[in-house]
């Protein structure tokens, strides 16, 4: 069944859709991340382009957060301060990369960007993932038991001024990394369609030492904050949020969230990383292939409607 | 031919106002073609009739009549762009815009168009691609010339072609043809310009318009995209807002 996208212009199979979203919300739901990062390249790959498809994605990353941040809230999960700087830094990242991407996009380099900082993010990403996640397997085959070891804090960050008490989390740091990261990621998340989250947990917990317990929750909540910003920046910029593309990707997504969530307890962390880096490092491997292999055709042709 | 005669028998009989040479009545299947979440593509009929001169008795019996009609799409602007290698990247290095030109153009006849009318008459009244897209103004200007590319890239999206046979007379007066617009047209007011030749001889061209629009709830996202972007932008994160707590609750996490 056809269905027809009336930002993107075109028609898409109505099953495609909702199966995609259904797909990437059960590894979404399997890894504990957003799936925006998978949900985006499939869709460019399939035809979307890619200005429509960066912009409606960060609609279908709010629902897919909002789902879990709420879980989170449930069981008191959640520490709003360190949220609110968070947030704060990402808003301004994501006023940022919405420009950055209007700007491109007018340039003509925005799929060149997009395919480019996809492959060298997430083929580092997913390398990382891939080595510290078989090694660990490796070490537990061996049957040497290292404790979780996680050392005191960086220098760098604890020399940093304007420290701020944050209670829930039992921190005492400065604000500015934290405004860093968020900004950061917001820049990231809405230059290239994705929320983020898995490189924001990484880092609250490497970076910050933000105790487990607290750290996926205030993780999307961030990521919920800043892909509304973003979804609402890119209606407004470049009115290229397709809410019926979105709409369908997040019915999919929602449901097959619950049907991961519920597998993924039924594996390893190790094994479950292992599988997320490797599906992450496909992903970067594709945009690589559409970067160095010949396009079918050289010529691109892109229309718009009015009068100049 | 005979028909021609007498019904310019008749109205010379019933007649009797100011000389005026042939004329074509033309009218299309449809004046609005409608867009909506299952549109595949319409065939649009576009025919019409020469009427014969009335009052002037030299200006009648100029037959055999040939017709050709080019339709022509809302205006646009196009940019065309080539990928090149650039250390084993491929990436795009030229382009060039065609501005305000037809986003859909079509040209139908009843003959070769070369055997119609000469390339200057036919350009003249805009009928040859080159003639609407401005080929030769921009080869000579830019480093780029990709008209070529242009066309070939809208024609392999339907939205670009010829059809030198696609006119049939079904009587030495009344013409018939159809018009094949895909499932990608764009939305917007469609100019048909229908021209009738004789002996080489443009006659008379006469224009319609059908309109090509989104309907249903397509029609009113599209135009709430663009026309609030606020509105519509806080409601897409109201909807996802409540999508995402819907899941919630409806699977209770």
């Amino acid at each position: 069944m056809q269905i027809y996208l009336p930002i993107a212009e075109l028609s898409v199979n109505l099953f495609f859709l909702i199966g995609t979203g259904a797909v990437v919300g059960f590894l979404s739901g399997l890894f504990g991340v957003g799936g925006g990062f998978l949900i985006t390249p499939l869709l460019i790959f399939n035809g979307i382009p890619s200005s429509v498809a960066v912009a409606s994605v960060t609609a279908q990353v709010v629902a897919a957060s909002t789902s879990g941040a709420q879980s989170y809230y449930r069981r008191g999960a959640i520490d709003f301060q360190l949220a609110a700087f968070l947030i704060s830094g990402g808003l301004v990242g994501s006023f940022l990369g919405v420009s950055t991407f209007n700007a491109l996009n007018s340039a003509g380099q925005l799929d060149l960007v997009i395919s480019l900082s996809y492959f060298f993010f997430l083929g580092g990403v997913g390398s990382l993932m891939l080595v510290e996640s078989v090694r660990s397997l490796l070490r537990q085959r061996k049957g040497v038991v290292r404790p979780v070891h996680l050392p005191g804090q960086h220098s760098w960050v604890q020399l940093l001024p304007f420290r701020v008490r944050f209670k829930k989390s039992k921190l005492y740091i400065s604000v500015i990394p934290v405004m860093g990261i968020g900004l950061a990621i917001g820049y990231l998340g809405s230059l290239l369609g994705i929320g983020g989250g898995f490189i924001l947990v990484p880092a609250l917990v490497y970076i910050l030492r933000v105790p487990g317990n607290v750290v996926i929750g205030t993780s999307l909540l961030q990521v919920l904050a800043i892909m509304a910003s973003t979804t609402f920046l890119y209606a407004i910029n470049s009115q290229n949020v397709d809410i019926m593309l979105a709409f369908c990707l997040m019915v999919g997504s929602v449901a097959g969230a619950q049907f991961g969530a519920a597998a993924g307890q039924k594996l390893r962390g190790e094994q479950l990383r292992a599988l997320l880096g490797l599906i992450v490092l496909a992903v970067a491997l594709r945009f690589a292939y559409s970067l160095v292999v010949a396009p079918n055709d050289p010529f691109t042709l892109i229309t718009k409607l009015g009068l100049v | 031919m005979r028909g021609v005669v007498l019904a310019t028998a008749i109205a010379w009989l019933l007649l009797t106002g100011p000389a005026l040479p042939q004329r074509i009545i033309s009218a299309l299947s449809d004046q609005t073609i409608s867009i909506d979440s299952n549109f595949t593509g319409k065939k649009l009929t576009i025919f019409g009739n020469v009427e014969p001169a009335v009052g002037d008795p030299s200006l009648s019996n100029q037959g055999p009549y040939d017709i050709v009609i080019v339709v022509k799409g809302p205006p646009a602007t196009h940019t065309v762009r080539e990928k090149t290698p650039q250390l084993g990247i491929w990436l795009n290095s030229g382009s060039e815009g065609f501005a305000n030109t037809p986003s859909y153009f079509y040209v139908l006849a009843s003959n070769e168009l070369g055997k119609i009318a000469s390339a200057e008459t036919l350009a003249a009244n805009q009928i040859s691609f080159e003639s609407v897209f401005g080929t030769e103004a921009n080869a000579a200007n830019g480093a780029f010339d990709f008209s070529g590319e242009l066309r070939r890239l809208l024609s392999k999206k339907g939205l670009e072609g010829v059809d030198e046979h696609a006119v049939h007379f079904l009587s030495p007066t009344f013409y018939s043809t159809q018009l094949d617009m895909p499932a990608n047209v764009p939305s917007g007011l469609y100019l048909v310009k229908t021209f009738l030749f004789a002996n080489g001889n443009l006659i008379e061209d006469q224009p319609v318009v059908f309109n090509v629009r989104t309907a249903g709830i397509e029609r009113f996202l599209e135009n709430a995209a663009h026309e609030n972007p606020w509105i519509y932008g806080i409601a897409s994160v109201l909807l996802a807002l409540f999508t995402g707590w819907l899941g919630s609750v409806a699977f209770k996490r």
